[in-house]
Formats: C-alpha cells, sequence, structure tokens
C-alpha cells in the first residue's frame, strides 16, 4: 500500500524498494497466520487429532520461517531507517 | 530420603540458584558488563513469563478436556508476535520514547496524563490478576500434594496452605530483593529479567523431557504415539468456532495487555530490533511448548486411574512410571512457571499501584512539590514493596478463600477476559487521534462491568458474591440482566459471551464517546505523540518554563531521582544551555527531560503533577498546540516554505534591479567618460592643429614668432601625452593588470623623495611642510614607486589648491596594530561636502582649469592603494583639505626583513 508520501516517488533506490516490499510482507504474515489458523473452522466433524495437530504444526512452522526469513531480509538497524521514510 | 524430603532439598537448591543468577546479573550490570544480558536471546526467554503455571499444567489439563483448543492460547500471541510490524513495534516505541512504566502508565500518558484512567486500569489489573496469582500458588501446592502422595504421606496434603505461605513470602522476598533494588523502572531489572530467562529454559527443558519420554519412552515413537491419540477419548478433533475464534482473540489481546507482558515486552525492552528477532523465536518456544501437550494427555488418561486429575498429568505421569528424577525436574518446570509469573506480575501491579494510586494520594496528603519533606525515593521504594507483598498476599487470600477448587484453565480464562479490556484504548490510543479520555474511561467502565456481572462473579462457585437465583432469572428479577445470556444473548457458552458481550460494548462506547467528546490540549498533544511516534518520537515538551525556581525543581528532583543522579541530571542540562553550576534555565526541553526521568520513578501522572506544583505555569505552551495540529503544522511549513521561495525570489529581482540600474549607470558613466576625454583631447589637439596650420599657411614668420608658436604646439603635445599616460595608467590599475614591484624601504626616505619631486620648478619656500621624522621611521614592504606616485600627487595638489596666504602641509604619520595612516593636512579652505565625493572620479577638477590638470590623479591614487590593499579617503574638519592614506599592517614590519636582508 502506497503512503500520500510514497506515491510522490515513482522510483526508489533498489534497497529502499525491498524495504518497503519487505515491510508488507512482514504486515500481510499475521493475516496469512490468522485465515490459516482459522481453517478449522471450515472442518466438518470427524477429523483425526493427530492430523489436526500435523497441520497446525505445518502452518506454525511455516509462519515461524517465513518470520525469520523476513527479519533475516530486513536486517539490523533496518527498523531505524525504515521509521524515517514510513509513515 | 522420602521424595518428597527430596523435592524440598531440590526446590530450596533451586530456588538459591535463582537467587544467585539474579544477584550475579545484577552485579554484572552494574559493572557495566552487562552487555551480553541485552541479547535479544535473553528479551525472547523473558517473554516466557507469558507461559505461567496455567500453561505448564493447565494445558495439558485443558487438552484432556477439550482436545486441541489448548493451542488458542499459544496461536493468539504467536500472530501478535509474528504481527510485531503492526502493534508491538508501536508500542515499544512509545513505551521507550514516553518511558511508560506500566499499562496503567500508557493509558493515562495517552489520555492527557490522567489519574483517574490510570486508577482504573491499575484496579482493573489488580483484580484481574489476584485470581491469576491464586492459581499459581495453587498449581505449586497442588504439584506438592502429589508428591506427597506418591510418597505415600498425607499429612502435607492437608497443609497446603502452609505450602502456599512458604512459596508467597519467598515469592515476595525475591521479587523485593531484586525488583525494588533500583527506583527507576527504565533502569531494568536485570537480575529478575535472567532469572526469568533461566526458568524459561528449565520449564521449557521439563515440559520437553517428560514429552520426549512420554513419545518414545512410554508410546514407543512418533507414529505408535499418533495412533495412540487417535484411540483416545480426544482421538477426534472437535473445533468449536465461536469458542476458537474468542480464545484465540483473547490469548493474543491478553498478551499485549496483561500486565506482566508489558512490562517485559515494553518496559524491560532494552533494544527495539529485540523485538526483530523476538518475533520468530518466541512463536518457537511456544510451539515447542506446546508440542508435547496432546501426547501427555493422552498418555495420562489412558495410564493413569479414572478420576485422576489431568491438570497434574505432567507430573504424575513420570511418578506414575517411576521416573522420580524426571518428576522432579518437570516439577521445577511448573515450579519456575509459577514464580516466575508472580515475580514479574508483582512487579508489574506494584509499579502501577504505587505510582497511580499510593503516589498521587500522597502528594495529595503531603502538599507535594518542593514544601514536602523527606525523601520521597524512600517512600516510592516502601510504597513499591508494601504492594508487592500486598498483591502477592491478594493471591493469597483469594486461593485460600477460593478453597483451590476451580479448573487451572476456567480462572487463567476468566483473568484474561478482565484484562483486556484495556485492549480498546490501548489500541485506539496510539492509532486514532481521536480518541479522548471520556471514551477510554467509559468503555473500560462498561467492558470491566460487563466482565465481572458475566464472567467473574459467577465463576465463584457456590453464590458466594453473586446468589444463584441472580443467575437463573437475572438481577432484580429482569430476565434479560442475566449474567450469562446478558440483553437476551442465549445459547453462547459463558466465556464466549462474556467476550463478545464487554468487548464489542466496551469499543462501541469507547468510539462513540471519543466521537462526541471533546480531548483537552494536553490530551491532543499526547495523541499526537503516541499516534504519531514514529515522526516526533523525540521529544516531549509541555511545560512553558519561566516562572519556575530551578531550585525548587532541584530539591525536588533529589527526593525522587536520588541526590547524584539529579544532580548530574541538572549539571549536564546547565552545561547544554551554557551555564555553570548546577541550576540550568527552566527551559521547555529540560522541564520535559525532568519529567521525564521522573515519569520513570513515579509513572507519567505524578510526575506531571508534581512538575506542575512547582512551575504553576500553563502545561501546554503555544508551540505545542502547533505541534498538536498537526496538519497546520504541515501546512504551516508548506506556507513557510512558499514564503522563503518568494522571499528568494524577491531577492533575486531586487539584485537584477541593482545590476541593472548599475549597467545603466556605467553605460551613462561611459558616455560621460567618452564625452569628457573627447572634451579633454579635443582642446590641445585643436590649439595643435591652429599653430601648424599658421606655421604651415603664413609664409611670412619672424624665427621669434616660428619658436613662440612650435613650443606652443609643444606644449601641447607634452600634455597631451601627459594625459594618455594617465589614462593608460588608470586603465590598467583598473583592470588589475598591474603587478607589483614590491621592495623594502624607509617611508622617511620615501617622503623626502616625494616632497622633493613636488618641490622641482616651485619655489620652495611657497608651502611650508610638516613631518615628523621620528614617527616616519618605518620600514614598509610595499610597491615603493607607486606609493611615491600616490603622496606626490597628494603634495602636488596641496601645492596647486591650497588657497591659504602661507600655505602649509601637515603629514603625520599613525602606526596602530592593525593598519597605518599617513595624514596630508593643509590650511586652504578645503574641499566642500559635497565635492568630498565627487574628487575621487575620473576627471573631477574642483574649481576649474586654472591647475591644467586632467583631473585623473586622486583616481588614480586611490587605484593604487587598492592594489596595496589600503586606501585612501577625505578627511572632513581639519581646517583644510585634508587626505588620509590608510595602509594594512602587513605593509608594515617589513623593517625585520630589510634588516635580516642587510644583514645577510
Amino acid at each position: 500500500m502506497l503512503t500520500s508520501k510514497a506515491s510522490e516517488y515513482v522510483y526508489l533506490e533498489r534497497r529502499r524498494y525491498r524495504t518497503r516490499r519487505i515491510i508488507e510482507a512482514l504486515k500481510v504474515l499475521p493475516v496469512l497466520g490468522i485465515v490459516l489458523f482459522g481453517v478449522p473452522l471450515l472442518w466438518s466433524e470427524g477429523v483425526k487429532t493427530s492430523d489436526a495437530m500435523i497441520y497446525f504444526f505445518s502452518v506454525w512452522l511455516a509462519l515461524v520461517f517465513a518470520a525469520v526469513w523476513l527479519a533475516r531480509r530486513l536486517g539490523a538497524g533496518a527498523v531505524e531507517k525504515s521509521l524515517e521514510t514510513d509513515n | 530420603m522420602t521424595p518428597l524430603n527430596l523435592l524440598i532439598l531440590v526446590c530450596l537448591s533451586y530456588v538459591v540458584l535463582l537467587f544467585l543468577v539474579a544477584f550475579a546479573a545484577e552485579r554484572a550490570a552494574l559493572r557495566g558488563r552487562g552487555a551480553w544480558m541485552s541479547q535479544p536471546l535473553v528479551y525472547t526467554l523473558s517473554l516466557s513469563v507469558y507461559c505461567t503455571a496455567w500453561t505448564f499444567y493447565g494445558a495439558v489439563g485443558n487438552a484432556a478436556r477439550s482436545g486441541l483448543e489448548y493451542l488458542t492460547i499459544y496461536l493468539g500471541p504467536t500472530i501478535v508476535m509474528v504481527g510485531w510490524w503492526w502493534v508491538l513495534r508501536k508500542l515499544v516505541r512509545i513505551g521507550r520514547s514516553q518511558r511508560i512504566t506500566s499499562v496503567a502508565d500508557l493509558i493515562s500518558s495517552r489520555f492527557g496524563k490522567s489519574n483517574l484512567l490510570a486508577v482504573c486500569v491499575t484496579l482493573l489489573a489488580v483484580i484481574g490478576t489476584t485470581p491469576y496469582i491464586a492459581l499459581q500458588l495453587q498449581s505449586v501446592t497442588l504439584s506438592f500434594a502429589a508428591f506427597a502422595e506418591a510418597g505415600g504421606l498425607d499429612a502435607p496434603v492437608a497443609d497446603s496452605n502452609a505450602t502456599a505461605i512458604w512459596v508467597a513470602s519467598g515469592l515476595t522476598l525475591f521479587t523485593i530483593v531484586f525488583g525494588t533494588r533500583n527506583l527507576d523502572v527504565n533502569e531494568r531489572h536485570y537480575g529478575v529479567v535472567m532469572a526469568i530467562a533461566v526458568e524459561a529454559v528449565v520449564k521449557l527443558c521439563a515440559l520437553l523431557a517428560v514429552g520426549i519420554f512420554v513419545v518414545w519412552g512410554v508410546s514407543g515413537g512418533v507414529s505408535e504415539t499418533l495412533q495412540r491419540i487417535d484411540a483416545s477419548t480426544i482421538g477426534t478433533a472437535e473445533i468449536h468456532g465461536g469458542r476458537w475464534a474468542a480464545l484465540t482473540f483473547l490469548s493474543g489481546a491478553a498478551f499485549l495487555c496483561l500486565p506482566r507482558m508489558f512490562q517485559v515486552l515494553v518496559v524491560e525492552n532494552e533494544d527495539e530490533s529485540h523485538l526483530q528477532t523476538a518475533s520468530w523465536a518466541f512463536p518457537v518456544y511456544v510451539m515447542l511448548i506446546s508440542l508435547f501437550v496432546i501426547p501427555i494427555a493422552v498418555v495420562g488418561l489412558q495410564t493413569l486411574p479414572e478420576g485422576s486429575n489431568p491438570d497434574l498429568f505432567v507430573l504424575t505421569v513420570p511418578l506414575s512410571q517411576g521416573r522420580d528424577g524426571l518428576a522432579i525436574l518437570s516439577f521445577l518446570g511448573g515450579f519456575s512457571s509459577a514464580t516466575s509469573m508472580v515475580i514479574v506480575a508483582a512487579i508489574a501491579l506494584s509499579t502501577m499501584v504505587s505510582n497511580h494510586i499510593v503516589m498521587p494520594i500522597w502528594v495529595r496528603m503531603t502538599g507535594g512539590g518542593a514544601s514536602m519533606s523527606g525523601d520521597v525515593r524512600n517512600v516510592v521504594l516502601l510504597a513499591r514493596r508494601l504492594a508487592i507483598a500486598g498483591v502477592v498476599f491478594l493471591g493469597y487470600l483469594y486461593f485460600s478463600l477460593s478453597g483451590g477448587g476451580a479448573a487451572l484453565t476456567s480462572i487463567g480464562l476468566v483473568s484474561f477476559a478482565g484484562v483486556v479490556q484495556v485492549l480498546p484504548a490501548m489500541l485506539g490510543g496510539i492509532f486514532w487521534r481521536g480518541a479522548t479520555r471520556m471514551g477510554a474511561l467509559s468503555g473500560l467502565l462498561i467492558g470491566f462491568l460487563i466482565w465481572l456481572f458475566t464472567l467473574f462473579l459467577p465463576s465463584f462457585a457456590g453464590g458466594v458474591f453473586l446468589p444463584e437465583t441472580v443467575v437463573q432469572f437475572g438481577l432484580f428479577g429482569l430476565d434479560w440482566l442475566r449474567p450469562q445470556a446478558l440483553f437476551g444473548f442465549e445459547g453462547l457458552d459463558p466465556l464466549v459471551h462474556a467476550v463478545l458481550l464487554s468487548m464489542s460494548i466496551n469499543t462501541l462506547v469507547f468510539v462513540l464517546v471519543s466521537l462526541i467528546t471533546l480531548p483537552s490540549p494536553l490530551e491532543q498533544l499526547q495523541g499526537a505523540q503516541f499516534v504519531n511516534v514514529y515522526q516526533h518520537s523525540t521529544q516531549q515538551k509541555s511545560w512553558s518554563g519561566g516562572v519556575a525556581q530551578s531550585e525548587d525543581l532541584m530539591v525536588m528532583a533529589q527526593r525522587i531521582l536520588g541526590a547524584s543522579e539529579a544532580q548530574a541530571l541538572f549539571q549536564s542540562a546547565a552545561t547544554r544551555q551554557g551555564v555553570s553550576g548546577y541550576l540550568p534555565e527552566p527551559s521547555e526541553e529540560f522541564l520535559a527531560e525532568l519529567e521525564r526521568e521522573m515519569a520513570g520513578s513515579v509513572g507519567a501522572a505524578t510526575a506531571h503533577a508534581m512538575v506542575g506544583q512547582i512551575i504553576g505555569g500553563t502545561p501546554v505552551s503555544v508551540h505545542d498546540l502547533m505541534a498538536v495540529a498537526d496538519e497546520t503544522a504541515q501546512m504551516k511549513v508548506y506556507s513557510s516554505e512558499l514564503e522563503i521561495k518568494s522571499q528568494e525570489l524577491a531577492r533575486t529581482a531586487l539584485q537584477l534591479r541593482n545590476a541593472n540600474t548599475k549597467l545603466t549607470q556605467l553605460s551613462v558613466q561611459k558616455d560621460a567618460f567618452l564625452s569628457q576625454i573627447s572634451h579633454e583631447l579635443r582642446t590641445p589637439m585643436s590649439s595643435i592643429r591652429a599653430f601648424s596650420e599658421i606655421l604651415r599657411g603664413v609664409e611670412v614668420l619672424s624665427p621669434q614668432e616660428q619658436v613662440r608658436y612650435a613650443s606652443i604646439i609643444q606644449e601641447e603635445t607634452i600634455r597631451l601625452t601627459r594625459l594618455l599616460d594617465d589614462l593608460l595608467d588608470l586603465s590598467v590599475l583598473e583592470n588589475g593588470q598591474v603587478s607589483l614591484n614590491l621592495s623594502t624601504g624607509s617611508l622617511s626616505d620615501l617622503m623626502d623623495h616625494s616632497v622633493a619631486m613636488a618641490r622641482v620648478g616651485r619655489d620652495a619656500a611657497a608651502m611650508q611642510i610638516h613631518r615628523n621624522s621620528a614617527d616616519e621611521r618605518i620600514w614598509l614592504y610595499t610597491d615603493l614607486d607607486r606609493l611615491n606616485q600616490v603622496f606626490l600627487n597628494l603634495i602636488v595638489n596641496a601645492h596647486k589648491y591650497c588657497d591659504a596666504a602661507e600655505p602649509k602641509l601637515q603629514i603625520i604619520v599613525r602606526q596602530s596594530a592593525q593598519q597605518l595612516t599617513i595624514d596630508f593636512i593643509d590650511n586652504g579652505t578645503g574641499i566642500s561636502y559635497e565635492n568630498q565625493n565627487l574628487i575621487f572620479e575620473k576627471f573631477s577638477r574642483i574649481g576649474g582649469h586654472k591647475s591644467g590638470g586632467a583631473g585623473l590623479g586622486l583616481a588614480i591614487s586611490r587605484e593604487i592603494l587598492q592594489r596595496l590593499q589600503g586606501d585612501v579617503i577625505y578627511l572632513p574638519g581639519q581646517n583644510g583639505a585634508a587626505f588620509r592614506i590608510r595602509l594594512p599592517e602587513s605593509v608594515i614590519g617589513g623593517a625585520a626583513r630589510a634588516d635580516m636582508s642587510s644583514t645577510d
């Protein structure tokens, strides 16, 4: 999502462009989590607990890996820098 | 040694170990070697205070009763952590920039430092946390009892109260020792955090150990375990949508709102970047914690006799299998979970109670400000210690009164539902500028009342607070006031019912009241600072000083921050302001800084009130209000930019206009110059022409006449040549093409030479020249020939124009540090004021053509002196024409050079 400030610039420096996309991914991640953890609400009766466990822990692990990846990509100090351009 | 005795021994050793760890951490931090303690890992582990005994024991119990539902308690926080960019980042940033000490402080700070709000949040937190602390005590006593039972002893079981007392006092002691060592909450509790990190490792290891034992030791592998799970009573995943969603929401919200979570997440946060690591590390932690819950529950259900308490399966499964060592480890895990929760909750609650309840009352009672007596530090610390003891004691009281009957999980959820009433005010406060104090207050109160009525009071079995009739038929017999079917919402799970109603009405009221009420200026200011924390997270300015007495502030600050800390703060502020000594000017910045420092000790509202009492001034300056109206401020910035731009344009236009005027003037000057020069050339030329025509055309001319005419022609050519020489000289000088011929010489020699040259062809007695040869003993290093030219010009001018009966010329030489001045003053009538500016112009001659000069002499002199970095000016008021030559000091001091060159 483009903020009013961002829309002033058509082209961004590559790294800043990357950082922005990573931040957007970070913002989407919890939404994805909610959706995936909400899937069981749609299950009809009779799903085996072991299958459900495997599903939950797989989603959990995937979320963790995504979070690790994004945190690494964002890099240390990126938070501070992006804050100046964010909002 | 019986297992129970062994357990007590292990337990005591563990406690001693924790004390040692905390002590060592405090010492290391004190000696500045605490860097390794501010690792993201320690931060993540400290977050594990979320996993209390409720999750350690209760999760298995919950799983045994309702299958996978226990997962929701961990899924909520996982989503919050993974989505740290949304809320946590902002919370942490606000907490750091505003020196927030607790949830209550956050809410009160945001809504105009309102103490009423802080008190409400504090009370809510205390009421919500007390059952939770009771739960921890209960779990410890239950686990003791489980061991005692296994050891075949009955006596300690009956003495569960004694166990609870021992645990409670031990925890109180630990918390007081390490939790109230330093006053400023922002100084962070290294000891406590370290101890909690160690406990986090212990409880994780314990649960993993039991889990591994159950999966591989009892069931015989992963696939066998999965089969066993499917074959058990919880083999089919029954997911109740309402409860699932409500519990996930509840746990996620509680993760943000629980006082102890806020303490470790925000207050104890050392570095914002730690969040980045914790965003995935904490989900990993809770995932590992919940990994073996179902297997343990299933094995417990299948191997233990019917009717065993499933809440204790983590302990009783290893015990029943004869694994006493594992059971002791497991006990330590549960013990760790319970103690870490109580410690952090007690610290968080005591901070709130002392900052928002005790201190304001105390300030009011003693009159506050500088007039108060005694050391406020001690008062605050005492208040905090008492509050810790009080909070733990309340938990104990709840435990002994309630008899520890209810299942662990339900108490935990009731508590969660209570503290999340803060959520709308919290999120609204940090994301919505329009949220007002009244909105937050009314939303909070309504939510709190609904929670109290629909969930908290009915949770006491046997109608202790709420008679059975009310539960069945509603308050005052009104059907729509039934606690578990409020406003006719029937058929819902009691918890879902309470969460749904309390949260939605809370939010609705909060938004509606915020929309219709107006915030105070201070609220607006704080609102802007919270919502736009990334834009102006630097300073919070709130006092317009001037009337404040720095000394009073100093007296007060010393009592709150401690003498040396306060003095250091004041001194550094004074140094920054450029004031010597300890008392800085009470500037806005300084007051804001002081208030923030004090807020770290006594909370924002109290600090604000204390500074306010001393300042007595307006809490919000005009400048702040400008900042509040962010849009206005932006407009202002924009318009000021425009203003600057238009000023620039105006400047450029002015410059252009000036340049144009100058060009026009130059053009006029050039025309004048040309006409002047042609006039000057024409006069001698015409006489040359006339006389040469006579010589050529008239044949009969006496030789005398021939000689006369020829000499006239020669005189005129000489005049022409001189004119052309002068013009050439001037043009060379004006174009800066002249190369200076620098050499060393004495001023008196130069002057002698000039005077002698000026007298060539003139009567020496015609003008007296007064000089002081002593002053002229100065060595010069400059272009001596050019300087001579100037002197000559000035002396000749005096000869020519001085109209006194007895002409006199005075030459005065003065030497100062910066320059050398040489004045040429005659005793004539001088030059009239209006002509003083003209004489240096080309072709300007005063008094007609009688002297026969071309009028270029002074112009040339001025040009020469400018090349020599000096100048010549007319000196008015000297009873005659007076010219002053100024030369820079760089031309003096040639003496040293000259001496050296002469000795060489």
